[in-house]
């Protein structure tokens, strides 16, 4: 684990501090990047963009695309990835995220994995507004069919994996009334979520609240976990939160171009 | 030019990164021959971006999530990752056994995908692992389907770096090994820890050249018995994605075929 700094950044060397934030945006899929990108994304002038980026040409972790006008990470950053320091985890890799979501919603925003049949929940940002509106409430272990978190991870499963949890689990349990617990209407709701790319809350796992869940995939598009945002109804009422999804959606779309660099962990194979 | 203070920067984060153990402020700047104030600047841009990280109840640093997250947006850019991820997932579920994916950057190849069987295994590989092409079936399959002058370049490029290659080999003993493992169809060595065996078997793209290989490492020697089944079995799962990677070439192209390979050079 690694923690808060001993450094003074008072004494910060700005140009390199500029050059890694360049570097730092080819940290995506598939990203390739001219002068003008770099320059608008970190809203710096062309000059200094070109300059950074002739840097890093350099010191080979950028290169010339085929074209020659873009560029790409070069093959000097194959000598960052250290095999003997352990890969970062989900919850180092999500934090950020969930901050920004956070800052955008101003909700309460909790991550959840994961682990065999249910979700648990292991981090999160509670939203206070005077006092806190929605707590995280870490450790409880829920049902794959309850609550948007455990439905935006259960949707990412292999049909045969869904197949399974609902043989398995029925009747499937109701923890509200609005807990679906038909089979039908559970898959109804899965191809929802893999078409839109989020899992809408119900009050299905607590009455109340509005919530939304984003998964959190890998490669394969297996799930890491997922990422709720949820707010009780008198501070966010359902219109409202769906104008916020599409906000939110971008935000669970930059975290999922970075997972999908590491595996998921297989759900079911400790069950 | 890059400026100085960067420069020191980037080296210090190449010493950090290719450390075998945290290390703190002083070590590091002993090891960039700076002094510390120096150091310490440039590790604090490198602390703020997130490409170190300083341990818990220490303070010494070791590499932040961003220099991770580089590498594998990297690997990433060869598309035939992505698309070999449920090949290699099936060759584990059949064998029970560690898959790699290796692909060709400069006179290299590397590699950049590894699916671990559920059960707890011994890996010696590991992502970003780099070995020259005559270095290692995973390497030695994509040099078996080179053509004949680039074979030839690449000696000369080994010539020219003062590269030793094995005891015993000579080009023409190096260049028979490759046409038995191109006839073959897969090249398979000792890993030289204990019994660890590999197999590789080549992905074949447009043409004849092979773009990428799958490895096999495992403890029993079950797959790397010559009339293995299970061998076959996983020849034929590679040939099935060689075939999508024949529909799709330009698709699969290696997206630093525009570099040249005399120029890739690594620093370890």
């Amino acid at each position: 684990m690694t923690s808060g700094s001993t450094l003074n950044p008072s004494h910060v060397n700005k140009s390199s501090v500029n050059v890694l934030k360049v570097l730092s945006v080819f940290a995506q899929h598939n990203a390739e990047f001219g002068v003008a990108d770099i320059s608008r994304k970190l809203d710096i002038s062309k000059n200094m963009a070109f300059r950074a980026l002739k840097t890093l040409v350099e010191e080979g972790f950028l290169v010339r695309d085929a074209s020659g006008s873009r560029y790409i990470l070069g093959f000097r950053m194959l000598e960052l990835l250290n095999p003997d320091f352990d890969d970062p985890d989900i919850q180092t890799l999500c934090r950020e995220f969930m901050q920004k979501m956070h800052a955008v919603s101003g909700l309460t925003v909790a991550l959840q994995i994961p682990v065999g049949f249910s979700h648990i929940t292991i981090d999160g940002i509670e939203s206070r507004r005077g006092k806190v509106l929605a707590r995280v409430v870490r450790g409880i272990s829920v049902p794959l069919h309850v609550s948007p978190g455990s439905r935006a991870i259960l949707s990412f499963l292999k049909d045969e994996e869904i197949d399974s949890y609902i043989q398995q689990h029925q009747p499937l349990e109701a923890y509200t009334e609005n807990t679906i617990t038909d089979p039908e209407k559970l898959w109804d709701d899965i191809k929802l979520v893999r078409d839109s790319g989020y899992a809408l809350g119900y009050q299905d796992h607590f009455l109340g609240v509005n919530g939304v869940a984003f998964p959190v995939l890998d490669i394969e598009q297996r799930p890491h976990g997922a990422i709720t945002v949820v707010g009780p109804i008198e501070v966010i009422s359902h219109e409202k939160f769906m104008l916020l999804i599409p906000q939110l959606k971008k935000i669970a779309d930059e975290l999922n171009s970075v997972t999908r660099f590491y595996h998921a962990s297989p759900i079911f194979s400790h069950v | 030019m890059a400026n100085k203070s960067t420069k020191q920067t980037f080296s210090i984060l190449r010493i950090i990164c290719s450390a075998r153990e945290a290390l703190g402020v002083a070590e590091i700047a002993r090891r960039a021959e700076v002094p510390a104030s120096t150091a310490h600047r440039s590790m604090i841009a490198l602390e703020t971006t997130g490409y170190i990280s300083k341990l818990d109840n220490s303070s010494k640093f070791v590499p932040g999530k961003m220099t991770a997250q580089l590498a594998r947006a990297f690997c990433e850019r060869y598309t035939i990752r992505a698309a070999s991820m449920p090949y290699l997932r099936q060759i584990t579920t059949a064998t029970d056994k560690t898959t790699t994916l290796n692909v060709r950057i400069g006179w290299y190849s590397v590699c950049i995908a590894i699916i671990e069987p559920p059960q707890e295994s011994f890996d010696a590989r590991w992502l970003t692992e780099r070995h020259l092409l005559h270095e290692g079936c995973a390497s030695q399959v994509i040099a078996a389907h080179l053509p004949t002058r680039e074979i030839k370049d690449y000696f000369d490029f080994v010539r020219s770096q003062k590269i030793p290659m094995p005891s015993g080999w000579q080009d023409t003993e190096f260049l028979k090994q490759l046409k038995r493992q191109k006839r073959n169809g897969y090249a398979k060595e000792d890993a030289g820890v204990g019994d660890l065996k590999r197999i590789a078997i080549p992905i074949v793209g447009d043409g004849t050249e092979a773009i990428a290989s799958v490895t096999i490492e495992g403890v029993e020697p079950d797959v790397s018995a010559p009339r293995s089944e299970k061998l076959k079995h996983c020849i034929g799962i590679v040939k099935e994605l060689s075939a999508t990677v024949q529909e799709n070439a330009s698709f699969f192209s290696n997206p630093f075929a525009h570099i040249d390979p005399e120029t890739v050079l690594f620093n370890d």
